[in-house]
């Protein structure tokens, strides 16, 4: 997979492979990180993302590739020696150090001199909001507390990447979500290089410059969060982010990066391309709920029964079925004063929006 | 406090509620009972009599402190008492450094070949009759002729008290996160800071409750002193030993009283320093 960046490259994974016994973990990752970036690995549990975390900061071994930091191989060096810091995924805090000492640990290992110390751990204190919990042991404090203070423990020796495991995966969704702006904002004011690890695609497309979706050790995807809702590359990642149609189509005609295709039987639709495709062939397309545009009957590119509706809050999911049996799903919003519901069995018409079908590659 | 009070309070009453089942069991309050009064009369007798203004051991004469004082004045019960303490104090030293590394090279070391036998051969002298042992050693020693006076004692004493110094430990390290570690050395730490910075103060507990076993085990032990002492290096319960066959006088009830009350207290600071802490999970 080549794609270019912008910007100096911070981290570079090179066909990283890790093999624990027989078992695969890691199946040549490849991987260029750009400085300053909020850069963030969303997979679903065992994909391998902590495994490639713990490559990064030295705890693992690689079996085969390289690992490069601004530069220079890495991959020999213990962790201690790696200008790079972790936020746990359980914080990992000393608990027998004040929130002080959990602070200064990492610049008294670097033998600042004192003074730089406080001044450095008060600065930190204060960015997380918790100048007044200096004394604390970690055991008298919240979820969210503990959490900003390993924040604060791995943002005070100013490494040049800052490497995060589902930090955010013990709090209650309120605070994740508080979190979420305020990790953002941490990456910004100290121009520190994220890697981000998540399973959450609503965190990911939130707060990432860029995603990198992983499935069973292997890249599928990488791009920036529009990039991979709006324009996913392969089943996996449509399925993954988001809610998704996948219709079944053919091949009609090629165009420039993009394809006009045949779906339900008859109707012709045009879809996006970022692979090759010959006329014919049988495809899959990927089509977001949102993207179907309801008209009066009659009016639109195909006509469409509803099948049932379910209320979800802020919109609902209705179900349509084409003339030909394929089932869409269509997110229809419930804004105030937007017209009153459909009945099922209801007709309506339907047409696409723009550029909202994607080519799927097998 | 006055929650977690509460809070048992409310168990209490929701156990005693289960009316039937106590009913059923009700038999097991006056067993235990009986079984209390059968451990600990014996003991309450010695250190009543222990304050017992007579010459002979079993007659009640009146309240009397005169036999501890003789007992502090008894110069062989002094050099033993000495004895007890250095052997004691040594072969805690040497039992709990030997078990805490065994701990670490266990827990850390990751995986080895032999390493579940390691841990079985380690606690083995636990479930070894003391008895062998005690000829096993006293055999070995006369083997190879090593005669160093209390430090026969203090060899043998090592090699019974390092399981007891091990188990406090190990259960302390395997309650202890790994990823400690792991962030000690992320933030720069060398593997010793890490060591001394993270992993000793965390296993200080568990080091320390080992220490104070394997001091007691030490110090109440009989069979295997017996065996390796002389005439120069007898311990305490050995002491106390030939005293009785010479017959008993309140003078071994009062030094019997002293060395359970030691054994006592460092037993309560045992069970103090390995109950786990609330804020440490
Ligand atoms: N030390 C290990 N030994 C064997 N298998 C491991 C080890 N660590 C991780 N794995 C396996 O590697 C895969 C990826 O694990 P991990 O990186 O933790 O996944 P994720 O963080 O994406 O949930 C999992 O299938 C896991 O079981
Ligand atoms: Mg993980």
């Amino acid at each position: 997979m080549s794609e270019s960046i912008a910007g100096t490259e911070a981290i570079g994974i090179r066909n990283a492979v890790k093999r624990y016994g027989d078992f695969t973990a890691l199946k040549g990752v490849t991987l260029s990180i750009a400085d300053n970036e909020f850069f963030t690995l969303l997979g679903p549990s065992g994909c391998g993302k902590t495994t490639l975390l713990r490559m990064i900061a030295g705890f693992e071994a690689v079996s085969e590739g390289e690992i490069v930091l601004y530069g220079e191989r890495i991959a020999h060096l213990p962790p201690d020696k790696r200008p790079v810091n972790t936020v746990f995924q359980h914080y990992a805090l000393f608990p027998h150090m004040s929130v002080f000492d959990n602070v200064a640990f990492g610049l008294r290992r670097l033998r600042k001199p004192p003074g730089e110390v406080e001044r450095t751990v008060r600065e930190m204190l204060a960015l997380v909001h918790l100048q007044d919990f200096a004394d604390r042991l970690p055991g008298q404090l919240s979820g969210g507390q503990q959490q900003r203070v390993a924040l604060a423990r791995a943002l005070a020796p100013h490494p040049q990447v800052l490497l995060l495991d589902e930090p955010l995966s013990a709090l209650d969704l309120k605070l994740r979500q508080a979190m979420r702006g305020e990790l953002q904002r941490l990456q910004r004011d100290t121009g520190i290089t994220f890697v981000f690890v998540t399973h959450d695609q609503e965190e990911a497309l939130a707060m990432s410059d860029r995603i990198a979706v992983l499935r069973a050790g292997e890249v599928q995807q990488v791009g920036t969060p529009e990039d991979i809702y709006l324009r996913p590359e392969n089943r996996f990642v449509a399925d993954f982010i988001g809610d998704t149609n996948f219709i079944e189509a053919r091949v009609e005609r090629v165009l420039e990066g993009a394809a006009e295709l045949i779906i339900d039987g008859g109707i012709r639709v045009r879809a996006r391309l970022s692979h090759r495709v010959a006329p014919g062939e049988a495809v899959t397309l990927s089509l977001r709920p949102e993207n179907i545009v309801i008209t009066a009957p009659g009016e639109g590119l195909a006509e469409a029964r509803v099948l049932a509706q379910t209320f979800l809050g802020p919109n609902s999911l209705v179900t349509l079925e084409l003339p030909g049996g394929t089932r869409l799903h269509w997110r229809r919003s419930n804004q105030s004063g937007g017209g009153q519901g459909l009945g099922p069995g209801e007709s309506v018409g339907l047409r696409f929006a723009e550029d909202a079908i994607a080519v799927l590659r097998s | 406090m006055s929650a977690r009070t509460r809070r048992r309070a409310e168990t209490q009453a929701e156990t005693h509620s289960g009316a039937g089942r106590i009913a059923h069991f009700g038999w097991l309050g006056p067993l235990a009972l009986a079984f209390y009064a059968f451990l600990y009369s014996p003991i309450v007798v010695l250190i009543a009599y222990s304050f017992n203004d007579s010459r002979f051991a079993m007659i009640w004469q009146g309240f009397s402190l005169k036999w501890y004082a003789t007992v502090l004045e008894n110069g062989d019960i002094q050099t033993a008492a000495l004895n007890s303490l250095v052997v004691a104090t040594a072969a805690t030293a040497i039992s709990v450094s030997i078990a805490t590394v065994a701990a670490l090279a266990l827990a850390r070391g990751g995986a080895f070949r032999g390493k579940t036998l390691s841990m079985g051969l380690i606690a083995l002298p636990i479930v070894v009759p003391e008895i062998v042992t005690a000829v096993a050693t006293l055999m070995f020693f006369s083997a190879i002729g090593l005669s160093l006076g209390l430090g026969n004692l203090i060899i043998a004493h090592t090699v019974f008290c390092i399981p007891f110094a091990f188990m406090p430990i190990r259960a302390r390290l395997q309650g202890m996160d790994e990823t400690l570690e792991q962030a000690a050395a992320d933030l720069y730490a060398s593997r010793w800071e890490a060591f001394r910075l993270v992993t000793l103060p965390l296993l200080a507990p568990g080091i320390f409750a080992g220490a104070v076993l394997a001091f007691v085990i030490s110090l109440d032990d009989f069979i295997i002193s017996l065996m390796i002492s002389d005439a120069g290096t007898t311990t305490l319960p050995v002491y106390i030993f030939s005293m009785i066959r010479r017959g008993v006088t309140p003078e071994v009830n009062a030094v019997s009283t002293i060395l359970f009350s030691v054994s006592l207290v460092l037993v309560s600071i045992y069970w103090l320093a390995s109950r786990p802490k609330k804020d440490e999970a």
